[in-house]
């Protein structure tokens, strides 16, 4: 059930033909278009233009049409799972630990199961745009009684939210800080980020020590030889891959 | 003054563009995040991360421009 959850998590991306490429191109253009004359037209029967959102629901599917088109996939098409990862099994107990592992130090548990490479690229990326909204601010992003709304976020990034807490309460917000908002919401993304290096962790252990890459959506019964065939080229991508 | 006042001062001109600037280094570290989760190979992230970078930041400067085509139906 679980690799079940994490295989609709980490769904493949769809190669587009080339038709389906232009369909979007066009379609893409044409929402754009429509978005803006549909707000002009609305602002001048509407004062208060309350149709507004309509064109930016429109903005906003066209946008992801032109980068489907541009890109030539979609992220949106048929949920497969993903080739399992070289190595031994994760054992429970080291899931759990490196889990909190990874809630107290961005990429700790990718370190714990020797993924160091990673590990290393999540801890610097993360830290240093954590720090980064610390100096912002000034230090003074990280009082709960003044700013506990934006707790909701720093909670994901445990130990350091924990030693900004407890090092800079005294500090007081006298004179306006110029980068104030600018520091709270680097702080708050990075912590946020951590929640995306939590999940690839469990995805990395629901992975790592399986044998088989069965496509997720498929039906074990309708299998054919040549599918296991491809599932091993899969699966030895996958080890040529890995080089963390 | 907050980011939203940073974004539309910076739109109307009454504010330093240096504001929106700083969001650049974040859509950075956003698209190395992203990039990293479900990848395995460290080279193969950071060729994704420069590519979903580039289109982050024009994603933001496209949004810029819009804001500020309807900022003149929605400010005062």
């Amino acid at each position: 059930m679980t690799h079940v959850f994490l295989g609709a998590l980490m769904s493949q991306a769809t190669h587009l033909t080339r038709r389906q490429r232009l369909l979007r191109l066009v379609g893409g253009v044409a929402m754009l278009v429509g978005a803006v004359v549909f707000f002009q037209v609305s602002a001048q029967l509407d004062p208060m233009n309350r149709a507004a959102l309509v064109s930016i629901v429109m903005i906003i599917v066209g946008t992801g049409w032109l980068g489907q088109a541009a890109r030539g996939v979609t992220e949106s098409g048929a949920v497969r799972e993903l080739a399992p990862l070289p190595g031994p099994p994760v054992a429970v107990e080291k899931m759990i630990g490196g889990f909190v592992l990874a809630w107290l130090i961005p990429g700790g548990g990718h370190w714990l199961i020797g993924r160091r490479a990673k590990a290393v690229l999540y801890f610097v990326t993360i830290s240093v745009t954590f720090f980064a909204g610390f100096l912002l601010a000034d230090g003074r992003n990280f009082n709960y009684e003044r700013d506990a709304v934006y707790y909701l976020a720093y909670m994901f990034n445990g130990l350091q939210t924990m030693v900004c807490y407890l090092t800079t309460q005294g500090l007081e917000r006298n004179e306006p800080i110029r980068f104030l908002q600018l520091g709270f919401l680097y702080s708050a993304v990075a912590s946020l980020l951590n929640v995306v290096a939590m999940m690839d962790f469990l995805a990395i252990c629901s992975r790592a020590g399986r044998t088989a890459a069965v496509p997720f959506s498929e039906d074990l019964s309708e299998r054919q030889p040549s599918d296991a065939v491809a599932d091993e080229a899969i699966a030895g991508d996958a080890v040529k891959g890995d080089v963390s | 003054m907050s980011l939203s006042d940073a974004l539309l001062g910076t739109l109307l001109g009454t504010v330093a563009p240096i504001d929106f600037l700083f969001l650049f280094p974040l859509c950075v570290a956003i698209a190395i995040v992203s990039s990293a989760a479900h990848r395995e190979s460290v080279p193969e992230i950071l060729r994704h991360a420069v590519r979903s970078s580039v289109m982050l930041i024009v994603g933001l400067l496209a949004f810029m421009v819009g804001i500020s085509y309807f900022a003149q139906w929605i400010l005062p």
